[in-house]
């Protein structure tokens, strides 16, 4: 490949050195020489960066992500640094231009992302889309694995038995609760169900085809019961009967008898005895009992015998299971007087339910009748369950095999809703339904767009965590969904629905780090107004920001800064605003221009904070990481930690004179410089959100600076700075984090040509939210994948 | 395989309400791996972890005749001790790829497997941890090869610590060297996990048929699976051969329950299974107190013989008021060896080892053989990084409870300096029946006769 791009670069640079492309060597090297490779170069190599090395373009393009961060120091104004020679507005536009052009000659790669296992919402949302109910099945799952800043990415997501154990359990829940049992029908041969004779366990033999009883006992078998009401219990039986009185049945219900019936059939003429009874749902035990075994005195055949009875013999193929009737002691030889009932099957049926949910219409689509046969049925509502629930059309075989396992399931004496029920688990527990998977196209030379069905999925996963609804599965269906226009309007279309909440609750909650609040523990004694009702308020503010924004369709700017909060009546209070009614959250002017935007909020105040002090660490981080896209590296291994104020030597010093101490060394200069100043802007906020003017006893010290030296003081500065001179990153950033999400995957330089793309869109378009969906959706990366072996 | 079945049911007729089980007295070795001799009783492991390091000053005993301020609950059962310093786990911080931080995340991913943590972006690139060895040799004899507990969920962020996934500070157990093995939170979830497919009151027919249809259902996915396998890279064809272990996992499980026959719980098991709670306790002692009753009942019961407890995730900020301290936890092992941070860094540390105590009372009173169940198990407790404030993995404080069997000399001080901790490792292994020669870094087994 680097051939090629090496073939490719020279024939470009031939052709087009006069209409402005521009080549590194002679337009770009002079300029960083100049300004850069000063710190950056040769001998010193400041931050480990020496762009002193790079003298062609074919140096320049071997690491494109460089490049980026070249583009945002250099964008920001951090460097060069204030004190030195700065380049022109023309200079710096120059080296864009040769990034952009850059990332153009570069082979587009879309990337490739694994399999994608659904998370917990995924899972949760899809379920309620595929079977139309309210249940969530995902309550006891293990919390997700973490990557990028989301729990939806494709190659961190693990599947330990553990969950494959919750995801067994979750299909047997969701489905016994989304199909009714129309009318219960149950068949239970006797040799397959428990039972005991003479107070000992009684083991059919395998070969049994009934259950004959030579001494008192019973068999009984446990069945659900949906429906209250009358419900006919059957059984087929006979019996062998010698002594004085024809051998009799119990039937019971729960140890309860509910009738008796004497039983003179033979094997030949085997009778079906019927009775009604009243079962309420739940478990319930059937038993049928054999209560009257021949007596120690009819063995010995002292009552009179009935000739007829005697001179049959005992059914020869029907030999009880385990062992032969125990001869009676004083039996005479020639003519053994027994008496045996054999059962040979149970049937429950139950009453009809009424008005079935509206989750058994959607997936019970056929039923057996006289013209269509069990297996049709079945048939059918397994190849409508599979197809959405897979997210493209079954195929034919995939439908046979699930099939079987309905066959297996009536031969076992199951109700046919059982045997649909075990077969749509299957498809519930199938690689299919839990992963994602996209389907490779051979032919299309290794980089290839996606078909209909695995767009519709990819756009339905990242605008509503859950699966396609019917309308996607038609554009699919008619492959037109890929058609601009039509993939526009059902964007528009998606992000209107209630669903789409599902990127407040998913992507937005993440990428603010609401998720953590719920965790957090201040220091009661400290803050013990820290309560449950302020946790909620606290991230339900930051969940109504960010979905008024969306439906509303806003700049997302406002995210940065905005004159107006949402609060309800606890906030406010906590605020310190004019009181609001209500637990509700509502939309109030920001009076307090510290308040507005993501940086005024308590939600992410607290989560910046430690529990009984702010750190300005953790909220210089956050501006850096979470909303410019511009982090500071980790640490260096075995740092020395932060000196508390206590400790010895920093007695009378405050806080901003121990950072500068703790700056002096080299080691955390670099990183503390860019971090604190920032921080020092919210130092405003206490480690609960509120605003104070103290700190303990000491003045609070709000003067802060960009990392590019920019001086503010406070918020409402803080946050004008940001707007007026970072608006760009802030877009980039958003536009990355949201990539990611969309794709469930990390970034690769690879994707900085369509990040760009996108940044260009949003400022072209008023950075409205639905112009950032909009791009994301019609990007390259989204819309396009690589094949498995391809490089 | 029914030998176990009708022996053990046999066995159990006439036991009632005994408080042990003496089922495993007299059975416990016929599943025993094959070269133990007849007899032996089964040796189970276990490692409990607590985050943010430990105060050294009082775990030590630096007075042979007195017990350090951090052990006190540990009085009575300080004879069935080995109280551990010296090990090191430099691995953890193996990898040279010139940038900082993961001083948290590095030495707990490290902590059971030995193995060098990577920063690797997006993937979890690790190691097997020790418990998942054992599983996978031993795991086979019970019906669950190995249980993972913890009371926190998975770590509910990007970065866990310094760009390090949340999966190297939520999971200590790992199955393979990208796959953390996930951890039960719930303690209503774990007793089912434990019972779910075991005989209670069904008769053979009845589980047999629920085993058959459900092992029909795996048996049809993982022909799904494989049907996949030609469309797939390198990175599905992990994730699909995660699925078929984890599925294969479980129809093992249903088999050995179906093996097991009919089991009879013993009398607390109904108590602790009433008192149980739909979801997290939301008393923190509670929490770690029923998980532990839990353990003691998975062991107790032979349900398997490989256990891991997380109490909190790593870098945990719980506060712990009840001992009248302020500050989060981890906040509080940056010490900066400020006097009033250290003390109450000791109280938390103190009051972990208490639960510890908890745990290991239960497990001596329980009767095996001729001793208790504590003798034949080997409970590891410990932490991955020494000092909170310095993340150093090495020194570590550990202690190992139980005597594997009679094979533990305990009731002593052990200095193992510059001992690999993979060595400890090493030697429980091997006490569990997987004769290997070497874990990890390991450069042999640590002497523990």
């Amino acid at each position: 490949m680097h051939r090629v791009l090496v073939i490719v670069l020279s024939i470009i640079a031939a052709a087009n050195a006069a209409d402005g492309v521009l080549a590194y060597a002679s337009d770009i090297k002079p300029l960083i020489d100049t300004h850069c490779a000063q710190c950056h170069g040769g001998e010193t190599t400041r931050g480990g960066l020496d762009l002193a090395r790079i003298a062609d373009d074919v140096d320049a393009a071997r690491d494109p992500h460089l490049w980026r961060a070249v583009l945002i120091k250099l964008g920001s104004g951090e460097m060069p640094p204030a004190k030195k020679p700065q380049p022109s507005a023309d200079e710096r536009a120059l080296i864009a231009r040769y990034v952009t052009q850059m990332r153009a000659r570069t082979r587009p790669d879309p990337g490739r992302p694994t399999i994608h296992r659904l998370n917990r919402a995924e899972y949760e949302n899809t379920v309620r889309d595929l079977c139309g109910i309210d249940l969530d099945p995902t309550k006891d799952f293990p919390a997700d694995d973490v990557g990028q800043g989301f729990d939806n990415i494709a190659d961190v997501l693990s599947l330990p038995p553990l969950l494959v154990e919750k995801y067994l359990a979750a299909a047997d829940a969701v489905l016994a609760k989304a199909i009714t049992d129309e009318r219960l029908s149950l068949h239970v041969e006797a040799e397959r169900m428990a039972a005991v004779k003479g107070g000992q366990p009684f083991e059919a033999a395998a070969d049994a085809a009934a259950r004959t009883f030579d001494d008192a006992g019973e068999t009984w078998h446990t069945l659900r019961v949906s429906a209250d009401g009358k419900h006919t219990l059957k059984v087929r039986a006979w019996a062998v009967n010698g002594g004085a009185e024809p051998a009799s049945l119990m039937l019971k219900v729960d140890e309860q008898p509910v009738k008796t019936f004497p039983v003179k059939a033979s094997e030949k003429s085997a009778t079906t005895l019927t009775a009604t009874v009243d079962l309420a749902p739940g478990e319930r035990r059937i038993a049928v009992a054999f209560i009257n075994p021949l007596s120690a005195d009819e063995a010995a055949g002292i009552a009179p015998t009935e000739k007829g009875a005697n001179a049959k013999k005992p059914p020869a193929k029907k030999k009880p299971a385990d062992k032969p009737a125990p001869a009676p002691v004083a039996a005479k030889p020639a003519k053994p007087i027994v008496r045996t009932l054999s059962v040979d099957w149970v049937e429950v049926l139950g009453p009809s339910v009424g008005v079935a949910p509206e989750s058994h219409k959607r997936i019970m689509i056929a039923k057996p009748s006289e013209t269509v046969t069990r297996r049709e049925a079945a048939r059918q509502v397994v190849e409508r369950f599979a197809s959405r629930a897979w997210r493209r059309p079954a195929e034919a075989a995939d439908v046979e095999r699930l099939l079987t396992l309905v066959d297996k399931a009536e031969a076992a004496g199951e109700s046919f809703e059982n045997g649909v029920r075990l077969a749509l688990k299957a498809v519930l527990v199938s690689p299919r339904f839990l992963f994602r998977i996209e389907r490779d196209q051979p032919g299309t030379g290794g980089v290839h767009k996606l078909d209909d069905w695995d767009l519709a999925s990819r756009l339905s996963y990242f605008l509503w965590s859950s699966m396609p609804d019917d309308e996607l599965f038609a554009c699919a269906s008619a492959g037109t969904l890929s058609q601009p226009e039509v993939l526009a309007q059902q964007v528009r279309r998606m992000l209107a629905s209630p669903k789409s909440r599902a990127l407040v609750d998913n992507f937005a909650s993440q990428w603010l780090g609401l998720r953590r609040v719920a965790e957090l523990a201040p220091d009661a004694k400290l803050f013990p107004e820290y309560d449950k009702a302020l946790v909620k308020a606290m991230v339900d503010e930051a969940t109504a920001f960010v979905d008024h924004v969306m439906r509303e369709d806003r700049s997302v700017l406002e995210f940065l800064d905005c004159d107006y909060v949402f609060v309800n009546d606890r906030l406010a209070r906590h605020y310190g605003m004019a009181a609001v009614a209500g637990a509700k959250m509502k939309k109030m002017p920001a009076s307090d221009r510290a308040r507005g935007g993501v940086l005024g909020m308590a939600a992410v105040l607290a989560s910046t904070s430690n529990p009984n002090r702010t750190s300005l660490v953790k909220r210089g981080k956050f501006i850096l990481e979470s909303l410019l896209g511009d982090p500071t590296d980790p640490p260096p291994p075995d740092v020395e930690d932060l000196p508390e104020q206590s400790a010895p030597g920093n007695e009378g010093l405050s806080l901003r004179q121990i950072l500068e101490k703790h700056r002096e060394q080299p080691d955390c200069k670099g990183c503390h410089e860019r971090l604190d100043p920032l921080g020092f802007g919210l130092e405003g906020f206490d480690p609960i959100g509120r605003v104070r003017h103290k700190d303990g006893a000491a003045a609070i010290d709000t003067a802060g600076a960009l990392p590019s030296g920019k001086a503010f003081n406070g918020p409402a500065e803080l946050k004008a700075i940001l707007l007026a001179t970072r608006s760009g990153d802030f877009v980039r950033c958003l536009a990355e984090k949201m990539l990611i999400y969309a794709l469930g995957r990390g970034l690769e330089p690879t994707d900085d040509a369509a990040i760009a793309a996108l940044v260009e869109r949003m400022q072209a378009n008023g950075n409205t939210f639905s112009t950032l969906v909009q791009g994301i959706v019609a990007s390259h990366p989204f819309q396009y994948r690589r094949m498995k072996d391809s490089p | 395989m029914s030998r176990f079945r009708i022996s053990r049911r046999t066995a159990l007729k006439g036991i009632g309400a005994a408080i042990t089980l003496p089922f495993l007295e007299q059975m416990g070795w016929a599943d025993e791996p094959k070269k133990a001799k007849g007899g032996r009783l089964p040796v189970r492991m276990a490692y409990i972890y607590v985050p943010n390091g430990i105060v050294m000053d009082h775990f030590w005993p630096a007075n042979p005749k007195e017990l350090p301020k951090s052990l006190t609950s540990l009085k009575d059962l300080i004879g069935e001790i080995i109280v551990l310093r010296g090990l090191d786990n430099n691995i953890a911080n193996a990898e040279k790829d010139g940038k900082g931080g993961g001083g948290h995340a590095k030495p707990t991913a490290a902590w059971l497997t030995s193995a060098i943590p990577y920063r690797a972006g997006a993937i979890n690139k690790v190691g097997i941890s020790v418990d998942q060895v054992a599983a996978s040799r031993i795991g086979h004899l019970t019906p669950l090869q190995s249980l993972e507990l913890g009371t926190q969920g998975g770590g509910q962020g990007s970065d866990c610590d310094t760009g390090f996934n949340c999966s190297y500070t939520a999971n200590i157990s790992w199955r393979s060297a990208s796959s953390p093995q996930a951890k039960e939170t719930k303690p209503k979830q774990v007793f089912e996990r434990l019972f779910t497919d075991a005989r209670q009151g069904r008769n053979a027919q009845q589980q047999a048929q629920d085993a058959m249809l459900k092992t029909s259902v795996l048996d049809l996915v993982m022909e799904d699976a494989a049907g996949l396998k030609n469309q797939l890279g390198a990175s599905d064809q992990r994730k699909l051969d995660e699925y078929l272990d984890s599925v294969r996992d479980i129809e093992g499980r249903i088999q050995r329950a179906g093996e097991r026959g009919e089991i009879e719980l013993p009398p607390e098991a109904a108590a602790l299974k009433a008192q149980l709670p739909e979801d997290r306790p939301e008393d923190f002692e509670q929490h770690l107190r029923l998980m532990m009753d839990l353990m003691v009942l998975a062991f107790q019961t032979d349900s398997t013989r490989v256990c891991t407890f997380m109490t909190q995730n790593d870098t945990s900020g719980r506060a712990y008021p009840n001992l009248g301290i302020s500050g989060g936890h981890h906040d509080l092992s940056h010490h900066g060896k400020d006097a009033g941070k250290l003390e109450s860094l000791q109280k938390i540390n103190q009051y972990h080892i208490e639960q510890y105590a908890y745990l290991l009372t239960k497990l001596k009173s329980i009767g095996e053989g001729k001793g208790t169940l504590l003798d034949n198990c080997m409970i590891a407790y410990g932490t991955p990084i020494s000092d909170g404030d310095r993340h150093n993995p090495t020194d570590l404080p550990i202690l190992l409870a139980g005597r594997g069997g009679g094979s533990i000399k305990s009731g002593r001080p052990l200095r193992a300096d510059g001992e690999k901790l993979a060595n400890l490792h090493l030697a429980l292994l091997q006490r569990m029946g997987v004769p290997e020669k070497s874990f990890g870094d390991s450069t042999k087994a640590l002497d523990l006769a």
